[in-house]
């Protein structure tokens, strides 16, 4: 009872892809996910001949399966790109620095140059040492910010012309509902852009997702029968994370009815916002110079709420505080509480 | 007499954390293997029955002596939650009309693989 491939008709399929219902050996699957790839890079205008582009690599099954394929289409359709492997050690004991020797192997695999900034290095905290001030719930906010900014200053450092990041079609589509859930407007306008521009300010390079349509459940596989080499034990610190609700509710979804997730894209992709809402505007921090929509950018803010024992700086909204702060007013007792650590 | 159906469960795509390294405050989700007591590989002996076992009853006997807590991040109903993969003989069991109704035979090897930040 094999089932034959739906596209060469010969060979025996080995999955069912979840965006087609088709059925592929696998050869054929190979072949279609690396020209669907191809057709993205292509009409999203991604790249530019001669670009030198650092791959965010985290040794994870998604950096590990763009990193290949990248190298691969960029020797078969002769991009003429210069490939590096850009890694972020957030200081995670246990589980970045399993998955840095994979990065580590990966550049020995691929052949391509590999560059690491640590969190350490570039703001003097590591995530072991933010999760015990800050406490377990809104850590993910501090890494996520500070990762996005060591990724633009490494990127920097080597001179990077783009960033490309190994975002699937299902995180694009959780971001969407996550983004919905919180009322993010601004973020939903942006969320489901392939590129990112980088605002023209200094600080901010420009980047892109080249496997933004393709299926989480493909790049598994992809990664399997390829036999590539990946990291894969979640963090450590993220079973609080909001977005494991998101994840959740769309697996789910996706169990239903396959293209949900290319539908909630799709959404996200054509969403327009209705006239007279108040958008932030974009400019840059008026400490580290890094693209900003307030005075301050939030990697600074986070920074001087550790810094000050004052972990909350940063969370919730405090504006009113953030300003007194800054410009180094006293604050009362009342308010230093509610900035402080929290229980949990 | 006694007829046995092996099985080879592999979980394929999880690693523990570096051994000995402890947190105290974090219940340990994450890697399939802790679901199923640090163990990747495992061969088991199904008991014999009249007719063939399928893939909903090694779920379920899975369920009943495989797995320590937590059951539900790994069986959903008849199947298993949504986000895990399940191959069989290194080919994706959606491809049957039915999967949990694919009957084992004498010797199956599956593999699953988990996708990550199992909540």
């Amino acid at each position: 009872m094999p089932v034959r491939c739906s596209s060469c008709a010969r060979s025996r399929a080995v999955l069912k892809r979840p965006k087609t219902g088709h059925s592929l050996c696998r050869d054929c699957f190979f072949w279609a996910f690396e020209e669907e790839t191809h057709q993205t890079i292509v009409s999203g205008r991604l790249f530019n001949r001669g670009e030198t582009v650092a791959i965010g690599a985290s040794g994870g099954k998604d950096s590990t399966v763009l990193a290949y394929v990248m190298k691969v289409l960029n020797e078969r359709y002769d991009y003429g790109l210069n490939l590096l492997l850009l890694s972020v050690d957030e200081g995670i004991t246990g589980y970045r620095d399993d998955s840095l020797e994979t990065v580590k192997r990966n550049q020995q695999q691929y052949d391509l140059p590999l560059k690491i900034v640590s969190y350490e290095e570039l703001y003097g905290w590591t995530m072991d040492a933010i999760v015990k001030q800050v406490g377990l719930k809104n850590n993910c906010t501090f890494c996520g910010v500070f990762r996005r900014q060591a990724l633009d200053r490494g990127a920097i450092m080597l001179n990077v012309d783009k960033i490309c990041t190994g975002h699937n079609a299902d995180d694009v589509a959780e971001t969407v509902l996550m983004n919905v859930l919180r009322g993010d407007v601004a973020r939903l306008r942006r969320c489901t852009a392939i590129s990112t521009d980088g605002g023209g300010g200094d600080g901010a390079v420009p980047r892109c997702k080249p496997l933004k349509y393709a299926y989480e459940k493909e790049i598994v596989l992809y990664a399997y029968f390829k036999k590539l080499d990946y990291f894969s034990t979640e963090c450590v610190y993220s079973p609080n994370a909001y977005r494991g609700h998101a994840r959740a509710f769309l697996k789910d979804l996706e169990a239903i009815r396959p293209s949900s997730i290319m539908d909630v894209i799709h959404s996200g992709e054509n969403l327009s916002v209705k006239e007279g809402v108040k958008m932030p505007v974009q400019g840059t921090c008026s400490r580290c110079g890094y693209i900003s929509s307030q005075a301050l950018c939030k990697s600074c803010v986070l920074l001087e709420g550790l810094n000050r024992g004052l972990p909350k700086l940063g969370i919730g909204k405090h504006h009113r505080l953030h300003g007194k702060i800054l410009a180094q007013q006293p604050l009362t007792p009342a308010e230093e509480n509610k900035l402080k650590t929290l229980e949990f | 007499m006694w007829r046995s159906v092996t099985g080879l469960l592999e979980w394929a795509a999880s690693q523990a954390p570096a051994s000995g390294h402890k947190r105290d405050i974090l219940p340990e989700i994450g890697g399939a293997e802790l679901l199923f007591d640090g163990v990747k590989d495992q061969h088991v002996t199904l008991p014999s029955q009249s007719k063939p076992w399928n893939m909903k009853q090694l779920l379920a006997w899975i369920r009943g002596n495989l797995l320590r807590d937590r059951p539900e991040l790994f069986v959903q109903g008849d199947s298993v939650r949504p986000g895990i993969l399940v191959l069989i003989n290194d080919t994706d069991w959606e491809l049957m009309t039915i999967p949990t109704e694919y009957d084992i035979h004498s010797v199956f090897y599956a593999k699953v693989l988990l996708l990550p930040e199992l909540q």
